[in-house]
C-alpha cells in the first residue's frame, strides 16, 4: 500500500498545515479515490478481518464493557464515537463524563439500527468501515490522527471532504457515517430535549396475549 | 376462533405445510388476497418476512419502530445509494406504517394502461366498484378535522399562490389525531391490513408464518407447486438454519415492488422476453424544509391531510413529468438524519429550531414517457434484490421544478428560511434568493436527497406476453398456478399514494383466482368481470 501513496507532509509540516477549502475538496476526492482503490485491492480481506474481530452473525462480542455488539466490531468503536462527537458536539452534554456516556449510547443505538439491515447491506457497510479504519485511507482524506484521538474539528473537515466528494462512493460513505451519529443519538430519549421534541404521547395501548 | 400463527424464528425443526394457496407477503396485496382466498374456503398459508407486531408493541419510539418494522431500518436504498426507500417489513407490510393517504388513481392513468400497455378490464368504470368496496371496508373518508400546522402551511401557501389543493382521504376510524401513523397506530384506529384483512384471513382459517423469507417458487412440470422459504433469526434478518416449505396448488407473490421481482428472479422462471424486474417504478420524492416563525410540531396530528395536484398532469399523461405535493411528518430521527445530509453546520444551526420545521415533499410520477422507463430489480451475489434506479434528465426536470414550487409555497406560507434537501444547498432567506439559487444546484447522484415510499412495477401486467410478466388478472404469462397480486403489476407508477389501488385491484384479482381454484366467493363486485372474463 504505502508505495501507492502521494508524499505526505512531515510531522512538523502537518502540525502547521491549515488546509484551504480547495485543498479539502481535493483531499476529499483523493480520499474517495483511495477508498475505491483500496476496495478493489482489499476485496475479500474484510471478511478475514471481520472473522478475527468478531464476525457478523457470530456470537455477540463483548468489548470489556459487557455490552454485546450486533453490527459493529469492537475495533469500530473509536471511529463511530469520533463521528458522533464531531457532528453532534453542539448537541451532546458538555460535562465530559456525561458526554462520554452519551457517545457510547449513541454508538450502541446505531449498532442496533444497522443490525436490522439486510445481510448484504451490512456487509457493504462493514467493508466501508474497514477501509476508513486503514491509516493510509485516513491520511488520504487529510485526517492524520488515529480515530481514537482525532479532534472533532479535524474529523469534521474529513467528513465535509467526504460529503462534498466528487465520487458517489465518497458521498455514500458520508451518509453512512452521518447515520451513525444522527440515528444513534436521536433514537435516545436523552437527545430529545435538545431539539424541543417532547417525545411521543402516552397512550393506553391494548394489552393481553391475543395478537390484536 | 383460534388463529394459527407460527413465529419461524422460534422453530425447533423444519416446518412443512400443505395448502391450496401459498401467499408471500402480508401487505396491501398479500393480506387482501389471503383474506379473499381463505373466505372462499381455500386453505391458505401466508409467509411474512417481518414479525407480528401489534398495537401493544407500538411504543411510538422512532428508533425501535424503525429497527423492527422497516426494511433496513427505513434506510433501504437503490443500488447507487441515491434514493432512500421507506418500506414496511412487518405483518401488514407498509400499510402498518404508512401515513394513511387513500387516493383513487386518476382516470387518465387507467386509460393510459389500456391504450399503451394492453391492460384489459380495468377501465375507471370497471375498477370503481372494487375501490368502493375497499373504501367501505377501510373506512376511507376525507379528513374532517382541521389540518395540522404542517399541512396547513401547504394549504396556506397554495391558496396565496392560487394553486389548487384538496383534502386527503384517510383510512381511519376513531382516529385521535395523534400523528404517529408512521410508527404503527397505537390505538388501532388506522384501518391497515394489520387490523382488517390479516385477522380476517386468520379467522377464515389461513395459517400465518412470520420471520420467514421466501427464497423461491417451486415448480413441477412448469407449474407453481409451492414455496421454499428460510426461517429467520429474532431480528428477522439472518437465516436461522431452519427451513419452511409450503406445498400448494397455487402461489401468490405479494412482496411488493422490489421483493416480488426478486423472488421471481431467484426462482429462475421462464422469462423469454426479459421483462421480469424491468420497468420498476417509484414515485421519486424530493423535499424542502421550511422554518416557520411559530412552532409547527409536524410530528403531531394527521401526518398527511392536504395535497396539491396542480403540477401532476399539467401537460397530460404523456407530457412533461409531473408531481403531487404533500407534506411529510417531522419525526425526530427522520428529520435530523435528513438534515445531517446538509452537513454539521446545518445540524447545529437548524437542529435547535426543530419544532419549527415545515416539511414539503414532491412525488414525481414515473413511467408515462419514453424517457421515463423507471429502474430495474437485480439480484446481489447472495440473491437479495436491489433496485437499480438511474434518474433521467426527464425526471430531474420535474424534481428541480418541484424544489422551486416547494420553496415558493413555503415562503408564501410565511417561512423565514427554506432549505431544499440537497447536499450542496444552503438555506435561502427569500423566494427571490431560492429562485436564483435552486437551478444552480447539482443533479449528480447523492446531491439531491431522494426518497420513495411507493414501489410499483417490475412484474408489469398486460395481455401481451412479449411486454408484460402477468396478464390483467395477475396470472403469470408463462407459469401456470402463479399469480402476482401487489403493486408490482402496475405498468407505470400512479401519481398518487398507491394503497387504495393495490387493495382494489388485489380484491378483484384474488376473487378471480379463488373462483378458478374452485373457491366459493360470496357477494363480490364483479358484475363487469363476469362478462369479460367468464369462469370455468
Amino acid at each position: 500500500m504505502p508505495e501507492q501513496l502521494p508524499n505526505l507532509p512531515t510531522h512538523a509540516a502537518r502540525a502547521a498545515w491549515r488546509p484551504s477549502r480547495r485543498v479539502l475538496l481535493q483531499t476529499g476526492l483523493l480520499g474517495a479515490l483511495g477508498l475505491w482503490g483500496v476496495s478493489v485491492v482489499a476485496r475479500g480481506i474484510p471478511s478475514a478481518a471481520a472473522a478475527e474481530a468478531g464476525a457478523p452473525g457470530a456470537a455477540p462480542v463483548a468489548d470489556g464493557s459487557d455490552v454485546a455488539l450486533a453490527f459493529f466490531r469492537p475495533k469500530d468503536r473509536p471511529l463511530a464515537g469520533a463521528v458522533v462527537e464531531a457532528l453532534l458536539d453542539w448537541a451532546l452534554p458538555p460535562d465530559p463524563a456525561a458526554r462520554k456516556e452519551a457517545v457510547e449510547r449513541s454508538v450502541l443505538g446505531a449498532d442496533r439500527y444497522f443490525a436490522s439491515y439486510t445481510p448484504a447491506v451490512q456487509d457493504e457497510a462493514r467493508q466501508a468501515l474497514d477501509l476508513l479504519e486503514l491509516a493510509p485511507v485516513r491520511w488520504l482524506g487529510g485526517l492524520w490522527s488515529d480515530w481514537s484521538v482525532a479532534e472533532p474539528a479535524a474529523v469534521n473537515r474529513y467528513l465535509e471532504g467526504l460529503r462534498r466528494g466528487r465520487l458517489n462512493l465518497s458521498r455514500q460513505v458520508y451518509r453512512l457515517l452521518e447515520g451513525i451519529a444522527t440515528v444513534g443519538w436521536y433514537s435516545q430519549t436523552a437527545a430529545w430535549p435538545g431539539i424541543g421534541y417532547p417525545g411521543p404521547p402516552d397512550v393506553p395501548r391494548p394489552t393481553g396475549e391475543a395478537p390484536l | 376462533m383460534s388463529r394459527t400463527v407460527h413465529d419461524a424464528s422460534a422453530l425447533e425443526g423444519d416446518l412443512t405445510l400443505d395448502a391450496d394457496v401459498a401467499v408471500v407477503g402480508t401487505g396491501a396485496g398479500g393480506a387482501t388476497a389471503a383474506e379473499v382466498l381463505a373466505r372462499a374456503g381455500l386453505r391458505v398459508v401466508i409467509l411474512e418476512e417481518g414479525a407480528y407486531r401489534t398495537a401493544r408493541d407500538f411504543t411510538l419510539h422512532e428508533g425501535t419502530a424503525s429497527e423492527t418494522m422497516y426494511y433496513d431500518g427505513g434506510s433501504r436504498t437503490t443500488k447507487d445509494g441515491a434514493m432512500t426507500i421507506l418500506q414496511g417489513r412487518t405483518v401488514g407490510g407498509s400499510t402498518t406504517v404508512n401515513w394513511t393517504a387513500s387516493f383513487r388513481v386518476p382516470d387518465a392513468v387507467l386509460e393510459h394502461w389500456a391504450s399503451a400497455h394492453g391492460v384489459q378490464g380495468l377501465s375507471p368504470q370497471e375498477l370503481a366498484p372494487w375501490y368502493a368496496a375497499a373504501e367501505r371496508r377501510l373506512h376511507v373518508a376525507p379528513w374532517a378535522l382541521p389540518p395540522n400546522p404542517n399541512n396547513d402551511a401547504l394549504a396556506r401557501g397554495c391558496k396565496a399562490l392560487g394553486y389548487e389543493h384538496g383534502v386527503i382521504p384517510r383510512n381511519v376510524e376513531g382516529c385521535r389525531n395523534l400523528g404517529y401513523c408512521g410508527l404503527g397506530c397505537p390505538i388501532n384506529a388506522k384501518r391497515s391490513m394489520l387490523v382488517t384483512s390479516v385477522p380476517g384471513a386468520l379467522d377464515a382459517g389461513a395459517v400465518l408464518v412470520t420471520r420467514c423469507r421466501a427464497e423461491r417458487v417451486t415448480l413441477r412440470a412448469g407449474r407453481a407447486v409451492g414455496v421454499d422459504a428460510v426461517a429467520l433469526d429474532t431480528r428477522g434478518v439472518r437465516p436461522s438454519g431452519r427451513t419452511v416449505t409450503v406445498r400448494a396448488r397455487a402461489v401468490v407473490a405479494s412482496g411488493g415492488g422490489i421483493n416480488t421481482p426478486g423472488l421471481l428472479l431467484r426462482s429462475r422462471l421462464p422469462d423469454p422476453h426479459q421483462r421480469l424486474g424491468r420497468r420498476s417504478f417509484t414515485h421519486v420524492v424530493n423535499s424542502s424544509l421550511g422554518l416557520m416563525p411559530e412552532p409547527v410540531d409536524g410530528y403531531m396530528g394527521a401526518p398527511q391531510s392536504v395535497h396539491c395536484a396542480q403540477f401532476l398532469f399539467r401537460d397530460g399523461v404523456g407530457g412533461k413529468a409531473g408531481y403531487q405535493l404533500e407534506v411529510a411528518p417531522t419525526y425526530p430521527l427522520l428529520s435530523m438524519s435528513v438534515l445531517g445530509r446538509a452537513g454539521r453546520q446545518a445540524l447545529q444551526r437548524w437542529g435547535p429550531r426543530y419544532r419549527h420545521f415545515q416539511s414539503l415533499i414532491a412525488l414525481v410520477r414515473d413511467g408515462f414517457h419514453e424517457q421515463s422507463p423507471g429502474g430495474r430489480v437485480v439480484l446481489r451475489d447472495d440473491g437479495s434484490p436491489v433496485l437499480d434506479y438511474p434518474v433521467s434528465d426527464y425526471l430531474w426536470e420535474a424534481l428541480f421544478d418541484a424544489y422551486l414550487r416547494m420553496a415558493e409555497i413555503q415562503f408564501a406560507a410565511g417561512a423565514s428560511e427554506v432549505l431544499p434537501v440537497h447536499t450542496d444547498a444552503q438555506p435561502y432567506k427569500s423566494w427571490a434568493e431560492a429562485k436564483a439559487g435552486i437551478p444552480r444546484l447539482s443533479r449528480r447522484p447523492l446531491g439531491p436527497s431522494l426518497f420513495s415510499a411507493h414501489l410499483m412495477g417490475g412484474c408489469a401486467m398486460g395481455e401481451d406476453a412479449s411486454t408484460a410478466v402477468v396478464d390483467s388478472h395477475g396470472r403469470h404469462h408463462q407459469v401456470e398456478g402463479l399469480a402476482v397480486i401487489d403493486g408490482s403489476v402496475f405498468p407505470t407508477s400512479l401519481g398518487v399514494n398507491p394503497q387504495m389501488t393495490i387493495y382494489a385491484l388485489s380484491t378483484r384479482n384474488a376473487t378471480h383466482l379463488a373462483r378458478s381454484l374452485g373457491g366459493k366467493v360470496a357477494v363480490r363486485h364483479d358484475q363487469d368481470e363476469s362478462t369479460s372474463h367468464p369462469m370455468s
